[in-house]
């Protein structure tokens, strides 16, 4: 499986976390407190779209909502390739980052 | 939570960037942000965080905005690319038919753009006048180009808003012209060398001599390579006419769309050597053009009350006011070539017409096809906005690509327009220039949008029911809207064949009217230089001599050609103070009349010219005007002091083009006014040669530094109407174009009625009916059209050939033949592009038409 980006990585995560509620606002703000920067709504949509394409999210989109003036909202959904992939990257993770190298490197 | 939308002005910005379906997505989540951040830090700071958000997210949102647009536009192109291959020979015909239109249009806008340009390529142009007088004459005032020498002279001294000024003699004169022993007949024009200094002409070597610098010249660049190929003309000697030895001074660029050109210019101030001494000085001979430059912002008007007194207040009698004149105008109005460029702009716009309308009559008799396709797209989900887009972009790529094959039209074809006209215009001149070839493009871009935009919509908003079920094609909207088209290029077409027509009819009656002397079998022989001129009694009569030669006449001017002097001097008893006509004036010998079987009406033939020096021919014109009883035997008076008796009238001939009248004729035998400078001999045919080589010859024992310089006289003649002919061809090809275009139209349209009435023709068959019944059928419906565009068409053909008629002196009446014989035609044109194609669908096999369902 083709490595995703960081940004694309932690996107992923935060629909994941976010369960049914991931969609633009929510999304936007998890991500800037784990990053600790403000993220713009831009870089949020282009990591959907390029995890969209890469079928590790899908698209369905809410019923309509008043706040949105009748309009409906596009929620997303991690894939079960989506979930794979967080694995993958965990896996990659755990091996980069065994418990020696980080004991090293705080030293 | 108060729910505050975003506020209006984003909304719009973002809108306007950003795909729809991008902009509810962001639009909702910047709302949402929007009211917590309000909530929780405040409106400004709320503030600060959209647009920041904005800023950050717009661009990257309208890069893929980008991105989607060009793989749609990719999608479009590709499906109009496929539908226009589909029907190749359709897309065919309307690809031609709009190029042709085009490529013509585009030929003659050239020709507009080039006669804009005569004369407006000269520094300070604002600035350049041509001095010419009103003449106070008979009651009425006529506008004269002409000013005289002494009246240059004193204005240029005293009136400082001159900055420059300079005199030119108004036609060029042709002299011989050598250099060592090279020479050649050259048209030379006398002038002063401040010409140069008022007209910017590219001065190529050499310097601009003053004035009355007499011992030089200048000649342009075409006369430098001739006569001194490599070599440096500044400072070498040319002669002139064997008499004069002059140094070249400059070269300047070979001129170019103006009207003033010349090749060579000789110093003015000999003019008093070689006319007659004091022309400089003379106040009252108006044969001269004076241009001036003047300061810059000039009141002219108050300009022209100071000068108009000048010839008045120096000269007894004199009756004309001199006024500046702009430069810029004179090409247009005063040689009123503005009406050619009216013309062929008239014409430009036609011609784009008929392709426009060509072409959105075929292709919306076209997208009757598409109907069922349309149909079947809307009920399928294609939104409206997608297919009027799909429908075009095929539109646009087709008359696109008629531009394109238009372009190449014209690069072909220019070439021989341009030579056929005396453009100087060069395309890539034109191409060069911005505005025009903006212009060019804005007009065919404006006219593919408009052709596409009929057709696009009117398919586009089909409703599929009433298409699937097969009712469109005969609706009544549609129909009436076609049919109005072809009414409108068939009027055109039948228009211009009636101009055209028209035209030649009047070209044929002036080139074959009998212009009232023998212009067969005779040729005129130029006397040139002292010595010939000094025998040229001698010369006539040896001539004469030669076997062959029926009779040889000495004259001033030859008939047809549109010379002759002309004056307001003459007088006669019982002539009013105030009456100054201009008459024309010839000088003859006693064999004028025979040598050109001119009719003598009253009176006597003139005889022994030599010793008779105050007799006198008048043509009927003149006798008309004079009116007396008893006009043989009474006196004719010159500028009050030379008296002529009157011994013959004669019968009026055409001494110039039929555009103008014929003018009162005073033809003398007087000499010392006006040098016979032609030997006009009647032959026989068959010794035409030998005749020419013993006048060569007897001309050369008298003088051989001058080549023979000889002509024929039905060439002058033949050469008189070279512009009408010219209008008359090019309307011809625009008249066969437009046709060509129409007919193609016609065809086009004619085998899409015929495909969608398929199956009433095949039913029509199975219950008997003939062939020719069919035919007639459809006839009916056409045969309405074309009897209605002539209609439209002849009244508008009237008035165009009534004004261009009005401005021949002799002119036929209005043709109504040939309104007659071009609606016949048209009707005969649409009954057999028709008849084509529905013998065709009426030979088929009424099964095959009822199968398809």
């Amino acid at each position: 499986m083709k490595l995703l980006t960081r940004s694309e990585e932690i996107v992923l995560l935060a629909i994941w976390k976010l369960n049914k509620d991931a969609y633009g606002v929510p999304l936007r703000e998890l991500v800037s407190d784990w990053t600790g920067q403000e993220w713009a709504f831009g870089q949020i949509y282009k990591s959907l779209k390029t995890l969209l394409s890469k079928n590790y999210v899908r698209q369905y989109t809410s019923a309509p909502v008043s706040e949105r003036g009748g309009r409906s909202k596009h929620i997303y959904e991690l894939t079960k390739a989506g979930s794979e992939a967080l694995s993958e990257i965990r896996k990659v993770q755990n091996n980069i980052w065994t418990v020696e190298t980080i004991a090293a490197f705080e030293k | 939570m108060k729910t505050e939308r975003l506020p209006l002005i984003y909304r719009l910005i973002l809108r306007f960037l950003i795909l729809r379906d991008d902009f509810e997505q962001f639009c909702g989540d910047l709302e949402e942000s929007y009211l917590i951040e309000i909530n929780k830090s405040g409106k400004f700071k709320a503030h600060r965080f959209i647009l920041f958000q904005i800023i950050k997210s717009v661009p990257g949102l309208i890069i893929s905005s980008i991105v989607w647009g060009s793989t749609m536009l990719k999608s479009y192109l590709k499906m109009a690319f496929r539908n226009i291959f589909k029907n190749k020979l359709y897309s065919g015909i309307n690809i031609t038919g709009f190029a042709v239109g085009l490529a013509a249009a585009i030929l003659t806008f050239l020709f507009v753009i080039n006669e804009l340009r005569v004369n407006q390529n000269f520094k300070d142009l604002d600035q350049l006048y041509q001095i010419q007088v009103n003449a106070h004459l008979n009651g009425n005032i006529q506008v004269w180009g002409g000013c005289p020498p002494a009246a240059e002279t004193y204005i240029e001294d005293n009136f400082p808003e001159i900055l420059e000024s300079s005199i030119l003699v108004s036609k060029n004169e042709n002299w011989l012209v050598r250099y060592n022993d090279k020479k050649f007949f050259e048209d030379i024009r006398l002038g002063e060398f401040s010409y140069f200094k008022v007209f910017s002409h590219n001065i190529l070597s050499g310097e601009i001599p003053e004035n009355d610098e007499i011992n030089y010249v200048m000649i342009d660049k075409e006369t430098a390579d001739k006569f001194f190929k490599d070599e440096n003309p500044v400072g070498k000697t040319l002669t002139f006419d064997e008499k004069f030895d002059f140094t070249v001074a400059a070269v300047f660029e070979t001129m170019s769309a103006t009207t003033n050109e010349f090749k060579i210019l000789v110093p003015f101030k000999i003019i008093d050597k070689v006319w007659y001494p004091g022309t400089t000085k003379n106040w009252g001979n108006y044969i001269f053009k004076v241009f001036v430059k003047t300061q810059k912002n000039l009141d002219v008007n108050s300009f022209n009350q100071k000068i108009e007194k000048v010839i008045v207040n120096n000269r007894k009698e004199a009756y004309t006011y001199p006024f500046l004149y702009p430069f810029k105008d004179k090409y247009l109005y005063e040689y009123n070539s503005i009406k050619n460029v009216k013309i062929y702009g008239v014409i430009t716009f036609f011609l784009l017409l008929i392709a426009s309308v060509n072409y959105i009559n075929l292709s919306s008799a076209q997208s009757i096809k598409r109907a069922k396709e349309v149909g079947i797209r809307k009920i399928v989900g294609a939104r409206k906005k997608q297919i009027v887009t799909q429908f075009f972009f095929e539109s646009l790529l087709i008359t696109l690509s008629g531009a394109v094959f238009a372009g190449i039209l014209v690069y072909f074809f220019f070439p021989a327009w341009k030579d056929f006209n005396n453009l100087t215009i060069s395309l890539i001149e034109v191409i060069s220039e911005v505005k025009i070839i903006s212009g060019i493009v804005l007009v065919i871009i404006l006219t593919a949008v408009l052709s596409c935009f009929y057709p696009a919509f009117i398919v586009a908003s089909f409703l599929p029911k009433k298409v699937l079920s097969g009712n469109f094609a005969t609706s009544q909207s549609g129909k009436k809207f076609r049919s109005g088209l072809t009414l409108i290029q068939f009027a055109i077409s039948v228009i211009l064949v009636i101009i055209t027509l028209s035209i030649s009819k009047q070209i044929d009656f002036m080139k074959n009217k009998h212009p009232g002397v023998d212009k067969e079998q005779t040729f005129y022989i130029r006397l040139k230089g002292e010595k010939q001129y000094k025998n040229k009694f001698l010369l006539r009569d040896e001539i004469a001599k030669i076997p062959g030669v029926k009779s040889a006449s000495l004259s001033s001017h030859l008939p047809g050609s549109g010379n002759y002097w002309n004056t307001s001097a003459f007088g006669w008893n019982g002539k009013s103070e105030n009456y100054k006509p201009l008459i024309c004036e010839n000088a003859v010998d006693e064999n004028y009349i025979k040598t050109y079987g001119i009719k003598l009406l009253e009176g006597r033939e003139i005889k022994n010219s030599g010793k008779s020096r105050n007799r006198v021919y008048i043509n009927e014109t003149l006798a008309k005007m004079i009116a007396k009883e008893n006009l043989i035997g009474s006196k004719i008076s010159y500028a009050g002091s030379r008296s002529y008796e009157i011994v013959g009238i004669i019968s009026d001939f055409h001494h110039s083009t039929l555009r103008e009248n014929i003018e009162p004729f005073v033809f003398y035998t007087d000499p010392i006014r006006m040098y016979y400078e032609f030997i006009s001999v009647k032959f026989e045919t068959a010794r035409v040669s030998e005749i020419l080589n013993e006048a060569e010859k007897i001309v050369a024992t008298v003088d051989s530094a001058f080549p023979f310089d000889y002509g024929f006289i039905d060439e002058i003649f033949g050469k008189r109407y070279l512009s009408e002919e010219k209008l008359q061809f090019t309307i011809q090809i625009f008249g066969i174009i437009a046709i060509f275009i129409s007919c193609l139209g016609l065809l086009g349209m004619s085998s899409y009625i015929v495909n969608i009435k398929r199956k009433e023709i095949g039913v029509r068959k199975v219950l008997g009916a003939g062939v020719s019944k069919i035919l007639i059928m459809f006839l009916k419906d056409f045969t309405k059209w074309v009897l209605l565009s002539n209609i439209i068409a002849w009244p508008i053909a009237y008035f165009y050939i009534e004004k261009w008629l009005s401005d021949y002196a002799f002119r036929i009446d209005i043709p109504y033949e040939i309104f007659v014989y071009s609606g016949i035609t048209a009707f005969v044109l649409a009954v057999i592009t028709v008849s084509g194609q529905v013998i065709k669908a009426a030979n088929a096999d009424p099964v095959m038409s009822l199968r398809t369902e």
